[in-house]
């Protein structure tokens, strides 16, 4: 058995190489206007489709060219990490919330609860996710609070089963025993006692969440089902990219490479994070 | 005087798949206030039973019959919600694994405090004095320290004792040990069960001490009940366990005992004879309950 004696920084290259991209989204996302070169909305239509500023007929007051309209690729870039941002937050942050609610009680309840639950995650797991939020989203109303409950409303279930496979594994633990022989009262035990035991493997869900959030999003914006066409998305971006694909690449490939660099960023960060609760969980 | 534990005639079967099996075998005991009582046997006998069966945590899976009573009155016929209100104030448990007893990601120091803010309804900080001082009572150097750490920083020892002063917190009636020491080494295991003494000395706290170690029992009990196959064979002041033992088994279970004051090649098991013959006493009164059951 491992002994620790004092709390180890989670030290790794994963999680450094994650969080320093998540940090880099934040700060893009958060500083956008002071970043962006250009108005992200703005028209240029005599510099339409400039390539980025390095390759032959670059414009240096475009840094990574523009699209067919002329606008700024480089602060449509920027603008869109704000939507990927706030999806990522609050999608991931509200799925992990109504999934950690029902799996807790359908764990530490058992009988009927957890019957109704886990049921009902069965059926919702058999629904294509994809064409599933694309549905939501057409009966919802396009728009991006549509884009978070469709989040939400899919991917609870990835936290409700896991915190419900932990919550199993944990009330048969002896202190949860010995905080009934203390005669503490359930809510508290699943409350003070065993939620604190799922919350390392609860932060590591909600990391690989937001990635998927972000993906979700992407998704969306590509078939036009996110934030009002116009306002700058990565998925917007790559919809839009891809009509002018043969005559500029850059067009779709920067706002893939921001995806996939971001996405990586956050499923890093998580896979990270869980090799070092490991010797927590392991116990 | 009342006893404080008074078990009669306590039988517990457990549902196996198609057939119940019959753990405890009409158990008679009686603790009284201030009394360290050893319940003695060796593994399979109902010891660890007996105590769930007292605290109300008996497998959900079992049935329990026959009485209990607690300071006068009787457990088996109390609510669900009664029961456990008497947890923790009336009654505590000193589990067998310190380490396991324990949340492994909360502070010490929270996880005593529970018990008073829950019990003895003080405060925030009135909770945070009192726990120094139990930490102080169960001789545990620098508590200021030991309330921030976490289970895994704290050895084996220091977390009996922390689990000790828990059980003691709330001067319960009755505390069941259920075998306090067997995960510690000797010479630790010494010096908590010397703690135990100290605590329970002046109090009127009874408690039930569950081991299969004769050793510790001499060292810490005033009475013994030795348990075997879910039946009392015989019940004892320690000293007279030891110097006159009048049942077989309990005879069969010293000499199977190591002693320093004697010869490793003195041990001796139990003899098949004997163990059959207990065995076929069990299965008499399995049959004999069975009719019994059928007749009714």
């Amino acid at each position: 058995m491992a002994e620790r004696t004092a709390w180890a920084p989670p030290v790794g290259g994963r999680v450094w190489f994650g969080g320093a991209v998540v940090a880099l989204l934040v700060v893009a996302a958060l500083g956008a206007p002071l970043l962006a070169p250009h108005d992200p909305l703005r028209q240029d239509l005599l510099s339409a489709l400039l390539p980025p500023a390095w390759a032959a007929g670059g414009d240096p007051a475009f840094p990574l060219g523009t699209d067919s309209l002329g606008r700024d690729l480089l602060s449509r870039l920027i603008y869109g990490a704000r939507v990927a941002l706030i999806v990522a937050v609050v999608a991931a942050s509200l799925a992990a919330l109504l999934g950690t609610v029902l799996g807790l009680l359908a764990g530490f309840l058992g009988g009927w609860v957890d019957t109704a639950v886990s049921r009902l995650v069965d059926i919702w797991m058999a629904f294509p996710p994809v064409l599933l939020s694309i549905v939501l989203v057409a009966v919802i109303g396009a728009g991006l609070h549509a884009v978070i409950i469709a989040i939400v409303i899919i991917d609870w279930t990835r936290f409700c089963r896991v915190v419900r496979a932990e919550v199993l594994v944990q009330r048969e633990q002896d202190y949860v025993a010995s905080a009934v022989t203390i005669g503490l009262d359930r809510r508290h035990i699943l409350v003070a006692e065993i939620l604190p035991n799922v919350a390392p493997l609860l932060l590591v869900l909600l990391t690989l969440e937001m990635g998927i959030a972000v993906i979700v999003e992407a998704i969306l914006s590509f078939v036009g089902l996110s934030v009002a066409s116009g306002a700058p998305t990565w998925g917007g971006l790559i919809a839009e990219g891809r009509l002018y694909v043969y005559q500029a690449w850059w067009g779709m490939a920067l706002p893939m490479a921001c995806l996939i660099v971001v996405v990586l960023g956050f499923n890093l960060l998580g896979d990270g994070l869980r090799t070092a609760f490991d010797p927590v969980m392991q116990r | 005087m009342n006893p404080t534990l008074e078990i009669d005639g306590l039988h517990l079967d457990i549902a196996a798949r198609d057939r119940r099996v019959a753990v405890l075998r009409g158990v008679d005991l009686a603790v009284a206030a201030g009394e360290v009582h050893g319940l003695v046997g060796e593994s399979g006998a109902g010891k660890t039973m007996v105590g769930r069966a007292v605290l109300g945590l008996a497998p959900e899976s079992a049935a329990v019959s026959g009485r209990i009573r607690f300071a006068g009155g009787d457990l088996l016929g109390l609510p669900e919600r009664a029961r456990r209100a008497l947890l923790g104030r009336g009654m505590a448990l000193i589990p067998q694994d310190p380490l396991a007893a324990l949340n492994p990601v909360r502070r010490i120091g929270a996880q005593i405090a529970d018990m008073l803010r829950l019990h003895l309804r003080l405060g925030r900080r009135a909770a945070a004095a009192r726990v120094l001082e139990l930490l102080g009572d169960v001789h545990i150097r620098a508590p200021e320290r030991v309330v921030r750490q976490y289970p895994h920083e704290l050895s084996g020892g220091m977390r009996q004792r922390v689990l000790i002063a828990i059980a003691f917190s709330c001067r319960p009636r009755l505390i069941v040990a259920d075998e306090p020491t067997t995960a510690l080494d000797v010479t630790v295991q010494r010096r908590i069960l010397r703690l135990i003494r100290e605590l329970n000395a002046g109090s009127d706290t009874a408690i039930l001490f569950i081991t299969h170690d004769l050793g510790v029992v001499a060292k810490i009990c005033d009475r013994v009940s030795v348990i075997h196959a879910g039946r009392i064979v015989e019940a004892a002041p320690v000293g007279e366990i030891f110097a006159a033992p009048r049942h077989d088994y309990t005879r069969a279970l010293l000499r199977a005992t190591p002693r320093h004051d004697r010869p490793a090649n003195a041990l001796a098991p139990i003899p098949a004879a004997l163990a059959a013959r207990l065995a076929d006493e069990a299965a008499a009164f399995d049959r004999r309950r069975a009719e019994a059951a059928a007749d009714g």
